[in-house]
């Protein structure tokens, strides 16, 4: 008995971490730890997005009456759901796979254009007259980025549904209209591990 | 076979000499906590950081650590510490054979520390405190519904587990800063529910929130009845009016103590010893923040006693605790005993290896505040004055100004252990 005694107590106490391991694994590769939201969801987002965006006809409508690419503006992408999301990785996503189609152009945000406009006046104090960038000539957005993320949890004891839904809506500044809506829903059965070593 | 003895009990030795360590581990984060109420949270923070607690404890040291660096006006710091103990907390919550084994038979600090369930809801409070005076409403709204799915997960009919009337009433200033109306009626409704349940009289701060929200949502039957149970009407604001609204953190909450109990039992020819956690009998007297307005004086009231919900939680763990003590009596029992068939000598030395290992645990979260007590009070635009009381309790008070700007809801937070004030403005929307 004593020997057993000792061997828990010994194991007990000596129960440690073992040393990091890092692995290299594709981008692409889904690996799911947590549960909660991830690369995977991320990917997910903007792929159904750009595909979205690019095959609906508000593009092709603009260009057809205004006859040059739509210039867009990222505005706010709303987290509304139960975890701290990174918004600004499917939303650059789709802002870098927008632009280079040809088929929008993309112009700086408000507190990227502030940053601009101080180096612009930067420019005009310190900058060779010839290498100066006048103040004035930014392109208006015709549309207006905007959206939310919101979930729907549904727990019971070690089991969660983790339902995710990210809306993004194509604004138009000329005259309000949403031009594109677009979509995503993710649904995930997490289980919590009953027992740990 | 005696040397393979002699081996088992040198093991045994150095196991009674290790475990101490443990405790001392336990008493010094409590002496820390103790210091709270004379030293300013940087300096205790600044030993609580020379720690190397081990892996088993790390939950309440990176809660501990995580309040005091919120206390010390370091909130990014806050969060990345609280979060990883938000973290670290659910998974202990899973069963651990080896802890069981290890609290079965040598002391219950071999478990990982849990946390209690309201400590586990309190993470999720004050991360949202950490995310508004960042001025990130939208972080603080995560945390907001992190902690109502918990607390739904916690809730029991019979009791009132992990749930915090602060934490519900944090949740719905959040919604109501961002104009989410409704969810925030649902959430001041369950704060003075999770009062009314623990028979707590209701802060006047909390029932201008619900006499507020039910006028904006047009809730006529049930602002009636508020203004029927409360004695007035909400309050109406001006344009060139705005509005302070006070968490106050008052006192330092006790932290547990051993009590051991050795016993020399005759029938089993050993003395068998029994620590157990306890809490002290509480001698903390409240004090309240003043906010000074036009030469009135308005007070913070009470929300959450808790030094009372940590009692609670001790007490609920009590039939765990000696069912557990029970099972380690008699694994060291039957230890001493077959080495006691061994040789005399070595019977003496289990048992003094048993005694020495047999320590209570008595970790907490023993750096949050005693009272969570908040105010709302509607203000001209202007500048204010709000008196903290002194740390040393000795009834004095110190004053530091609050600028509210038209229209503004100012959210402050105050606390008696570093005598200042944190401020964020927000633009209700």
């Amino acid at each position: 008995m004593i020997k057993s005694w000792i061997g828990i107590a010994c194991l007990c106490l000596t129960l440690g971490g073992c040393s990091t391991q890092v692995t290299r694994v594709d981008p692409e590769e889904t690996i799911d730890l947590s549960g909660t939201w991830n690369d995977t969801d991320s990917r997910l987002v903007s792929e159904e997005m750009i595909q979205d965006a690019l095959s609906r006809p508000w593009i092709s409508n603009f260009v057809r009456d205004n006859g040059h690419p739509p210039a867009v503006i990222v505005g706010a992408v709303r987290n509304l759901s139960h975890e701290h999301i990174n918004v600004n990785t499917f939303v650059a996503d789709l802002e870098r796979a927008l632009v280079n189609s040809g088929q929008v152009d993309f112009v700086a945000s408000s507190v990227d254009r502030k940053e601009i406009r101080e180096e612009r006046i930067e420019q005009d104090l310190n900058a060779r007259e010839d290498t100066r960038n006048a103040a004035g000539q930014e392109i208006g957005a015709d549309f207006m980025l905007k959206g939310q993320i919101n979930t729907i949890l549904d727990t019971e004891a070690r089991k969660q549904v983790r339902y995710y839904q990210v809306d993004l809506t194509m604004i138009s500044m000329a005259d309000n209209r949403k031009v594109w809506l677009g979509q995503k829903k993710i649904k995930k059965l997490v289980k919590d591990g009953s027992v740990r070593p | 076979m005696r040397h393979y003895l002699a081996a088992c009990l040198t093991s045994l030795l150095c196991l009674a000499a290790l475990l101490p360590a443990c405790a001392f581990n336990q008493r010094q984060v409590n002496e820390l906590a103790d210091d709270l109420r004379s030293n300013p949270p940087e300096v205790t923070l600044s030993s609580l950081e020379k720690l190397n607690p081990p892996g088993r404890d790390q939950g309440q040291y990176l809660l501990n650590v995580g309040i005091l660096q919120l206390l010390t006006g370091d909130f990014t710091a806050s969060i990345e510490t609280l979060q990883q103990a938000k973290i670290l907390l659910k998974q202990m919550q899973a069963i651990s054979i080896s802890e069981n084994l290890g609290a079965a038979t040598i002391n219950e600090t071999l478990r990982a520390y849990q946390g209690t369930p309201g400590e586990r809801v309190m993470v999720q409070e004050v991360l949202a405190i950490n995310y508004l005076l960042l001025g990130d409403l939208e972080g603080a709204r995560v945390e907001a519904l992190q902690a109502d799915v918990l607390m739904n997960q916690l809730t029991d009919k019979a009791l009132l587990r992990g749930q915090l009337a602060s934490a519900r009433f944090t949740a719905g200033l959040i919604y109501e800063l961002g104009g989410e109306w409704s969810d925030a009626m649902i959430s001041y409704r369950k704060a003075a529910e999770a009062m009314q349940r623990r028979k707590q009289k209701l802060p006047r701060a909390l029932e201008d929130s619900l006499l507020q929200a039910s006028h904006h949502l047009g809730l006529t039957a049930e602002y009636e009845a508020y203004v029927e149970q409360f004695g007035r009407p909400a309050a109406s604001r001006a344009n060139d009016q705005g509005e302070i609204i006070v968490i106050y953190w008052d006192g330092i909450v006790s932290g547990m103590r051993q009590r051991t109990i050795a016993v020399y039992v005759p029938e089993l020819e050993q003395t068998v010893s029994l620590a157990l956690p306890y809490y002290p009998p509480a001698n903390y007297q409240a004090r309240h923040l003043e906010i000074e307005v036009a030469g009135n004086s308005h007070t913070t009231r009470m929300l959450e006693d808790i030094e009372s919900l940590a009692r609670q939680a001790l007490d609920a763990r009590q039939g765990e605790i000696y069912a557990m003590s029970l099972a380690r009596m008699v694994s060291k029992y039957q230890a001493v005993h077959a080495a006691q068939r061994e040789s005399p000598f070595a019977g003496i030395v289990a048992n003094l290896a048993t005694l020495f290992s047999e320590i209570a645990d008595t970790r907490s979260w023993n750096m949050l505040p005693s009272t969570i007590q908040i105010a709302r009070v509607t203000v001209l635009t202007g500048e204010w004055s709000i008196r903290v009381p002194d740390r040393g309790g000795a009834g004095g008070t110190r004053s530091q100004p609050v600028t509210v700007a038209p229209g503004e809801k100012v959210i402050v937070l105050a606390s008696q252990v570093n005598q200042g004030i944190f401020s964020t403005s927000v633009e209700p929307r």
